[in-house]
């Protein structure tokens, strides 16, 4: 397998390369055979790419502890199912994933990208090759997961027993394959400037390409905070560590791009501007990347650091310098067909939006390069704890929320005052409303809390206002059922409705983050068996420990009964296990989430006695819907990226020109309708 | 077995690769013709987009009256141009498939293979 795996790679670095050399150099002398030629290499890259994966699967599965990546990761005790996640568990694996993703990645795009398109596709597959030259040449030359030991051992090492989690099946795959996906719309950008065509296809490509990299990162994200919920034993889900943070800024980055992208479609306009965020979020992506394998500051991720850093330092670099340089030199070609025309416009609030996205991502940037600038100047590290970033990024989080709310609801181009008013008056005071009822029934005397259930509330009534309305209109006007009338809203229109799904789904995301943050409650405590503690309204008995012992760990489980103000409600099993051969001990938090709640007890050390044992109890408030809006999230992007149905158009002999403008509309009434 | 995947692997690599090179192969007129008419539906679709979606705006009161019809009149305009152009490269496709079919004629009643 070594050898193949070796000669795979081998051919599919010599095969990007060729691919990167063919696409510029046919596209630069408009040589159409080159060109093919060098598409076609991408393709065949993705084939060399697959058969090196093939290869380090079957390694895995028949343990080949001669491979040095094998042994490294993974042992005879490990379950099967552990094959997949054992295969990114390393740098070395992480980065054939990372090849293999952006192959395919780049193969599906530039088949999808119409040949019309001609040296723009050219030049974007050219970029996408280079790209995958870095990481193919990199991989072989340095993190080779095909390395060969002298000597077989018997047995491996295992697995990171952190990664034997249900979330490592999808967390870094979807992350590694967001932040990789970034190369498409960046690629299909810079294809552009290089051709000198920034037109409406390359809109489509990118927005398309855009929303998936932006829904992987976001999947990725939100089953990152769950396994970190589950598994790191403190009963948080984000602590704004430089890894989070690290696929956190391109997300927010590209979360400005889909919606400015939007306005660049509708409005031929923030032509200058999209290029700007693709580019950032792209050398925000490759950021990630370096601090993700470079490992510069200390991370709860740093199992998956190397000494690849300055590898990527450099690519960050060149990254930077490239698509920047190439963007001040073609400004030219970027200058919008229009210009704003009103700050009372929803082309202005999308331009908020995009503003206090890139300030928040700019502000946990700040945070992350912190401890770097800190070290270079005082010669002291100084790490930038959660305060700073609750205290910078929550009120301008709160205003990215609002407007969420108000932005659908102004008109494109321009609005007066009196339209404004007429569009917020009922929603605000709807949303006063429930938020007044809300903070008198659970007693909020929290400002911060009642501004972020004010803010969100009027997101979700700016969206199930607009969606009954439209509902209720086409009832009216085509006699359909109201399920068959909101079905044809939502597909009248599915980035727009797709959008809102999402929008739903981020408040769903603000309450159980307002909700967890403010009012969760935390107590340690020491046990003996048959004893109890009580943590908000529930009792927690500490009725066992079980102890058993299996060839990599020794695994012992606390048994609690949980009963809630006096009501026998269920059984729990809280654990943890340790695992000599990596020093280690790996708890599993024993949860019972529900919508109002989750009841979550670490189980975190035995003393001698072993009747005796140390607990940490919570209460989360609504933590269960911030997994909940996780779904929602795909629903919304899925709606969102649905294509749209070709209508059949009969075709009419025009008249003359003069007449055109008068007739147009009849003669397009069918087409458009 | 790897010596045979690798030098399938590569065998094939080097076909599909150098194909296009070798076999100089430059798109007829009615494929340029093709190409050009799909871009003029693409971009026609995507007017008829606009105006649905202006539609609906207006619909759910999002868009003032005038607004509503000097952007529709534009819009109008514009997929109005696209369709004069669509039509002149149909005519363009027609004009060539006649012309093709009267050389297959002209080789036919000459008794030659076209």
């Amino acid at each position: 397998m070594a050898e193949l795996g070796t000669a795979t790679i081998t051919m599919a670095l010599a095969l990007a390369a060729y691919g990167a050399v063919a696409s510029f150099a046919g596209a630069k002398g408009r040589y159409a055979a080159l060109v093919l030629s060098g598409q076609r290499a991408n393709y065949m890259a993705t084939l060399a790419l697959g058969v090196a994966v093939l290869a380090l699967v079957a390694a895995f599965l028949s343990n080949d502890f001669g491979i040095r990546y094998v042994a490294e990761h993974s042992n005879l005790a490990m379950p099967r199912i552990y094959t997949w996640v054992a295969f990114y568990a390393g740098n070395e694996g992480s980065l054939l994933f990372v090849a293999f993703a952006l192959s395919g990645m780049a193969a599906l795009s530039m088949a999808m990208t119409p040949r019309r398109t001609g040296t723009q596709r050219a030049y974007a597959n050219g970029v996408l090759m280079l790209l995958l030259t870095f990481f193919v040449g990199v991989m072989l030359l340095l993190a080779n997961p095909f390395t060969q030991l002298a000597t077989a051992p018997a047995d491996g090492i295992g697995i990171n027993p952190l990664l034997t989690h249900p979330g490592m099946f999808m967390h870094p795959p979807l992350l590694m394959t967001g932040l990789i996906a970034i190369s498409v719309p960046f690629a299909l950008g810079m294809g552009g400037l290089l051709s000198g065509r920034i037109d409406d296809e390359w809109v489509d490509g990118a927005r398309v390409w855009g929303l998936v990299a932006w829904a992987l990162l976001a999947a990725g994200l939100l089953l990152g905070a769950w396994w970190a919920y589950t598994i790191l034993g403190w009963g948080g889900y984000w602590a704004w560590d430089p890894v989070e943070n690290a696929a956190f800024m391109p997300w927010l980055a590209l979360t400005a791009f889909i919606h400015s992208i939007m306005v660049q479609k509708r409005r031929g306009m923030f032509r200058m501007w999209n290029i700007a965020l693709i580019n950032i979020a792209f050398t925000l992506g490759a950021f990630g990347i370096f601090i993700n394998r470079g490992g510069p500051v200390p991370s709860v991720h740093s199992f998956g650091a190397s000494s690849l850093g300055w590898v990527f330092l450099i690519f960050l670099g060149v990254v930077a310098l490239a698509s920047f340089g190439l963007f001040f030199y073609r400004l030219a070609v970027l200058k919008s067909t229009h210009s704003l025309e009103s700050t009372l416009s929803r082309e202005a609030a999308f331009l908020v939006n995009n503003l206090l996205l890139l300030g928040i991502a700019f502000t946990t940037l700040w945070g992350v390069v912190f401890p770097l600038i800190s070290e270079l100047t005082t010669g002291r590290i100084i790490t930038v704890g959660e305060p700073f970033f609750d205290q910078v990024n929550g009120p301008m989080m709160l205003a990215l929320i609002f407007m969420m709310g108000v932005g659908p609801l102004l008109p494109w181009r321009t609005a007066t005052w009196a339209t404004v008013r007429r569009a917020l008056v009922v929603p605000v005071a709807i949303t006063l409303a429930i938020t007044a009822a809300v903070a008198l029934l659970l007693e909020i005397r929290i400002a911060a809390v009642l501004v972020g259930t004010a803010v969100s509330t009027l997101v979700a009534v700016s969206v199930l206002r607009e969606w009954v309305r439209g509902t209720i209109a086409r009832h009216r006007s085509t006699g359909a059922a109201y399920p068959l009338a909101f079905a044809a809203l939502i597909a009248s229109n599915r980035p727009r409705y797709g959008g809102y799904v999402v929008h739903l789904a981020i408040v769903m995301l603000a309450f159980g983050i307002i909700g967890s943050s403010f009012y969760g409650t935390t107590r340690d405590i020491f046990m003996r068996v048959g004893e109890s503690a009580t943590v908000g309204a529930y009792t927690v008995e500490f009725a066992a420990v079980e102890t058993t012992i299996f060839a990599d760990r020794t695994e012992r489980q606390a048994v609690l009964n949980i009963s809630r103000n006096g009501e026998p409600l269920t059984t729990m099993r809280a654990w943890n296990g340790v695992y000599p051969s990596f020093q280690m001990v790996s708890t599993r938090a024993a949860i019972r989430s529900t919508p109002v709640d989750d009841l979550y007890v670490i189980f975190s050390e035995v003393q001698p006695d072993g009747q005796t044992a140390a607990f940490r109890l919570l209460v989360n408030p609504m933590v269960w819907w911030i997994w909940f809006a996780g779904p929602f999230v795909i629903l919304g992007t899925v709606i969102a990226l649905w294509p749209t149905r070709r209508r059949a158009v009969a075709h009419v002999e025009l008249p003359d020109p003069p007449k055109l403008g008068e007739q147009a509309g009849g003669a397009l009434a069918k087409g458009a309708s | 077995m790897t010596i045979l995947i690798v030098t399938l692997l590569a065998a094939i690599s080097v076909a599909v690769l150098a194909y296009p090179l070798l076999v100089r192969r430059s798109p007829s007129p009615d494929e340029q013709t093709e190409e050009l008419a799909a871009g003029l539906r693409k971009a026609r679709d995507r007017v008829y987009e606009e105006i649905r979606v202006l539609q609906q705006e207006y619909f759910l009161q999002s868009v003032s009256r005038p607004e509503y019809e000097e952007q529709l009149q534009a819009a109008r305009l514009r997929a109005a141009g696209l369709l004069a152009q669509q039509q002149a490269v149909q005519q363009t496709l027609a004009s060539i498939e006649t012309a093709a079919e009267e050389q297959l004629r002209e080789a036919r009643s000459g008794g030659r293979a076209p």
